[in-house]
């Protein structure tokens, strides 16, 4: 027996995923060392300097490197962290009252192509026809200047305008007045503050239980943030690893659902979340968090529409261009 | 953890709202525990049915002391199904059978019922539910009676609270730590934290549906469903009812979060 292939993984914390993470479920022939650090550098390091071998990752920078070309990176269809973006747009409730008056303002983005960037911008275009050039967009970092882009935007249709910020933080610029709304998938404290008192800055949907509701309605989907990825080197190595990761990383999902519908005790300290998973699977269908390309075609299909609408990926990128190595290896 | 912490062995099924309690993310002061299997004998913190417990203390069996952490508790309306013939079958959950029946006195229901989870009783013949729409209807009673029913509760063997009396309140305030974070992480909206979409919507709802946190522990925010609960056993003849229900429980130091303390 040839001895446990060792690697890295860098990976955040999920119900669906400690099982894996603390070895209970085992990734078959393998030794992974399991690394957790704040999101946003765990995900910049696999990207621009591999310091793993296998990494979570933002969706859509995975979908913009592939449609590029680049097949450095190499993912499987499992998606840790799905987020309706109804809650990352934040607004100065003196200016904008309705997602409409967002028209012809000024919002502030981490990054164009921040997966929470993408899916808020989508879902202001489905649900109140505001398209990426009916707005002035700012992108920098929220609490210190200066944070750049590690993708850049490849397409960017006519019209749109993205201003760079060097010189301060969008959270100062929305409290002094220079941007009527920031787009960012962790609110800084000012903000989270400001929301809880009802301050000046707000959530746009105050009853985001009902705008979640809503969007999904329309368009059928869970929004993908993060997606789970393979260096190539690694890859290349041991294709048939890209499955066993996905094998034990479903079977903690499972485990999951598992513990749901467990009746002897209440695992999950969840009142009426059966009903709440029924309301959301009469709009998505009967499995609410697949993994897998096929389960996860409404929700893919979405979201190569954006990439192509905010000029991240070509019109031609399609659900098949995304997986490829997987699609041969369930082949 | 420190030298000459206290052993002890936590015997409780793979409750997710204990999570951080297990993998030593909250500190358990001055206690060094070990999670076994939760069939394991002989544990010194496990659960009893809220039931047992009350008739052990009706016995006046005092080996083992309640703490007012319930990790078990659910709506129960749509357990209680009628029955036209059909089968004799066995209810898997005392306590809960106790609630149920004290729920269709309360309505002066006479109906011959048996109280099992749906899913067990699903193609049963003979057996259907009571109630069309029990998440309605559960609301309502809620409203009405501020009950969310505890099924069971978190013990400790009475001589190690006896021989250290700082013990009761570690646990309780470690467990509470617990509960915590893992309510933060369902209303976290940086990340899913959980594979359940809107989690953070749903938890939103809940709040406005129960006026503030759905999930206590602590006797005083629990003291209409514990007072529920006794009535409904004196009503049923299972015990006679009690003067008040902090007598089931050792008393605890409220939780104060001490965020910026050291």
């Amino acid at each position: 027996m040839s001895s446990p292939l060792r690697f890295t993984f860098a990976i955040s914390s999920y119900d669906h995923v400690q099982a894996v993470v603390d070895g209970r479920i085992p990734i078959e022939g393998a030794e992974p060392l399991f690394i957790r650090l704040p999101i946003p550098e765990m995900f910049r390091r696999f990207v621009t300097t591999r310091d793993w071998d296998v990494s979570e990752m933002s969706f859509v920078q995975y979908g913009t490197i592939r449609a590029s070309g680049d097949d450095g990176i190499v993912g499987i269809p499992v998606f840790p962290s799905r987020l309706y973006r109804q809650t990352a747009i934040f607004v100065r409730s003196d200016r904008i009252r309705e997602p409409e008056d967002l028209r012809g303002r000024r919002i502030g983005v981490v990054a164009w192509a921040n997966s929470a960037a993408v899916w808020a911008r989508g879902l202001l275009g489905d649900m109140h026809g505001i398209g990426p050039a009916d707005v002035e967009w700012y992108q920098g970092g929220v609490e210190r200047p200066g944070r750049p882009e590690v993708v850049q935007p490849p397409h960017l249709p006519a019209g749109v305008r993205i201003h760079r910020v060097t010189d301060r933080g969008l959270e100062e610029m929305l409290w002094s007045g220079d941007l009527e709304a920031i787009v960012v998938p962790s609110p800084p404290a000012s903000v989270e503050s400001s929301i809880a008192s009802n301050g000046l800055v707000r959530l746009l949907y105050e009853d985001f239980p009902e705008a979640e509701r809503l969007y999904r309605e329309r368009t059928h989907c869970v929004p993908i943030m993060h997606v789970v990825a393979l260096d190539r080197a690694l890859f290349d190595r041991d294709p048939s690893l890209a499955r066993r990761i996905y094998d034990a990383l479903d079977r903690a999902r499972r485990e999951y659902f598992a513990d749901l519908a467990e009746t002897s005790a209440t695992l999950v300290p969840i009142p009426w979340l059966d009903e709440h998973l029924a309301a959301v699977a009469a709009d998505v269908g009967p499995d609410v968090w697949p993994y897998g390309v096929d389960a996860n075609r409404p929700t893919l299909e979405v979201y190569l529409r954006y990439l192509h609408e905010q000029g991240l990926a070509d019109a031609g990128f399609g659900t098949a261009d995304l997986f490829p190595e997987w699609a041969e290896l369930a082949a | 953890m420190s030298r000459n912490a206290v052993p002890l062995t936590i015997a409780l099924p793979p409750y997710h709202h204990v999570n951080e309690l297990r993998s030593a993310g909250v500190d358990l002061a001055g206690v060094d525990a070990s999670f076994v299997d939760p069939r394991t004998p002989d544990a010194d913190v496990f659960e009893l049915p809220l039931l047992d417990h009350l008739v052990a203390r009706e016995a006046g069996d005092d080996r083992v002391t309640a703490l007012p952490v319930f990790l078990s508790r659910r709506f129960l309306h749509s357990w209680i199904h009628v029955r036209n013939g059909g089968p004799e079958l066995v209810e898997p959950d005392p306590t809960a059978s106790v609630y149920a029946r004290g729920i269709l006195l309360d309505m002066g229901e006479t109906a011959d019922v048996v109280v099992a989870p749906p899913a067990a009783l699903r193609g049963v013949e003979g057996v259907r539910p009571l109630f069309a729409r029990p998440a309605v209807l559960e609301r309502q009673w809620l409203a009405a009676t501020q009950v969310f029913p505890i099924l069971r509760v978190l013990c400790v063997r009475t001589e190690l609270l006896r021989s250290h009396r700082w013990l009761g309140s570690n646990l309780y305030r470690a467990f509470e730590v617990a509960r915590r974070r893992y309510f933060a992480r369902l209303e976290d909206i940086r990340g899913s934290r959980v594979p359940i979409p809107s989690a953070a919507a749903h938890l939103h709802r809940l709040r406005e549906t129960f006026g503030g946190e759905a999930w206590s522990y602590g006797v005083e925010p629990n003291r209409p469903t514990l007072q529920a609960f006794l009535r409904y056993a004196a009503a049923q003849e299972i015990a006679v009812h009690r003067a008040d229900v902090a007598e089931l429980f050792a008393p605890v130091e409220p939780f104060v979060d001490f965020t910026d303390g050291v």
